[in-house]
């Protein structure tokens, strides 16, 4: 057998060109149930490591509260927490059905979830199509509207028009997007624009209802992170083709619950290794302060995983978080290629002379350099309900622990 | 011998500094006015031996 150092060689050289070659094709929209693997009636997913009801954040908890809601298991609030609390409900991580949640990242069985396919090696991975009130952990009639109102008329819009397409090819999008200032995560002007335009044709042609197809504009038209769960879709699918390939040491997963930060390896099969979720040291919108803010939350740091986001941030320059320090961005996106393989040539970042978005976290270089992949990430409110959406935006790190004790892991798994 | 002359010179000019890891003696020459570059350095592993050894083995560095 080839030495540990060959092996592992040759396993991250596929891992690397899986995510290279990946082809994600955003394909169907529909309920959970129908589509998410082990999803069940009693079955709430959210982001994130496994938690506990009892040890889950209060976002979490309301946004749990907001489903039970939506699906008419409660009628009351206060019925809803009881039901959550009661052992009757299955609560898993959404990345251990092939999906991913933004924020909160509570997913109920009704709830809309885009499918993105990766056409290269045929995978589908799921993302909730979030109302984000909900997935800030909102639970008032508001929220519950609103989470009716995506699945009453902008799912079957929005799948129609899809269907009519014959499916979205996200990998252009994603390009044109970081050329037109996106790191694609919370900087997503661009890429929910060129969306709408590339969608609209086939929304017009497939949506007969006017006023339905009059409100689904209305939506893109005005929530600027529409974009955000189709991407997540597409990261989870290029990273789970990159996922179970023995012997390497590439990232596969983010994900952060509120209370803990939990990674995946490629050659670790589904063990998470976790450590304490950090605040957040970002810039908080008027009123707020980080002594109102949950700990660092979300399956979106999918998105730094697959190479966009904090690793590319420096294609984003004028984002919240790093426009008033000059030069940041670009040292951020630098220093990830430090502790990444390669760069993916199909995402060139212009103020960095074209080069290739830092792609393929090692965790031997993270571990070897000290330095912890950068996610660039919404902040809730650390209060169920007290605030409908994020109160700021910052970067965050996850905690050394994750990466030392899925190196110590892999070790002991490895070597002889 | 040649090899333990004293450079004699060294301080006579202004002094040029390469300083590598603590970034506080770096912003202490910049301070008092000397040329000076930091070079970012860390320990492998932070100075962690047992994750250092193992790295040294997972990358061929040391068989055992």
């Amino acid at each position: 057998m080839a030495d540990i150092a060959s092996r592992i060689e040759e396993a991250n050289a596929l891992v690397l060109k899986r995510i290279l070659e990946a082809d994600p094709l955003w394909v169907d929209l529909r309920p959970a149930k129908e589509v998410v693997p082990g999803m069940t009636e009693n079955t709430i997913l959210h982001a994130g490591p496994p938690v506990r009801w009892e040890r889950m954040a209060g976002p979490m908890k309301g946004a749990v509260a907001a489903a039970l809601l939506f699906e008419g298991r409660a009628s009351t609030p206060a019925m809803a927490l009881e039901m959550a609390a009661s052992g009757d409900i299955r609560f898993s991580p959404c990345h251990e059905h092939d999906a991913v949640g933004a924020m909160a990242g509570v997913i109920s069985p009704s709830m809309p979830v885009f499918a993105v396919r990766n056409r290269t090696l045929g995978n589908t991975a799921f993302c909730a199509w979030r109302d984000l009130g909900q997935a800030s952990g909102c639970f008032d009639e508001e929220t519950v509207d609103k989470m009716h109102w995506i699945h009453d008329v902008g799912m079957p819009a929005l799948r129609a028009a899809v269907l009519e397409r014959g499916g979205l090819e996200i990998k252009p999008l994603w390009a044109r997007g970081l050329l037109m200032g996106d790191e694609h995560h919370n900087r997503v002007s661009a890429g929910t624009s060129i969306f709408t335009r590339m969608m609209a044709p086939a929304m017009a042609r497939a949506v007969e209802d006017r006023q339905a197809l009059a409100e689904l504009f209305d939506y893109l038209a005005n929530f600027d992170l529409a974009i955000v769960p189709l991407t997540m879709a597409g990261c989870k699918a290029v990273m789970n083709g990159a996922h179970n390939v023995e012997a390497s040491t590439v990232v596969t997963a983010i994900a952060r619950n509120g209370v803990e930060v939990g990674i995946r390896v490629s050659g670790l099969g589904d063990r998470w290794f976790t450590g304490p979720a950090q605040l957040v040291k970002g810039i908080y919108h008027p009123g707020f302060s980080e002594a109102d803010a949950c700990p660092d939350l979300g399956d979106s740091a999918i998105i730094e995983t697959t190479g966009f986001g904090g690793c590319a941030i420096a294609a984003a320059p004028t984002h919240v978080t790093v426009r008033d320090e000059p030069g940041a961005a670009l040292r951020y996106t630098q220093e990830m290629y430090e502790i990444t393989l390669g760069k993916n040539p199909s995402y060139p970042i212009p103020a960095l002379g074209f080069q290739g978005v830092p792609t393929a976290i090692d965790i031997r270089r993270v571990v070897e350099s000290g330095i912890l992949p950068i996610v660039d990430t919404p902040i809730a409110h650390k209060e169920a309900g007290r605030f409908r959406g994020v109160i700021g935006f910052g970067m965050s790190r996850p905690p050394m622990e994750c990466f030392e004790g899925a190196l110590t892991a892999f070790a002991d798994r490895y070597l002889d | 011998m040649e090899a333990n002359r004293v450079n004699n010179n060294l301080l006579r000019e202004p002094v040029k500094v390469v300083n590598v890891g603590l970034e506080l003696f770096y912003r202490s020459l910049r301070d008092q006015g000397a040329e000076a570059v930091q070079v970012e350095w860390r320990p492998p592993a932070g100075g962690n031996e047992r994750l250092a050894g193992l790295l040294d083995r997972l990358s061929g560095r040391r068989s055992s």
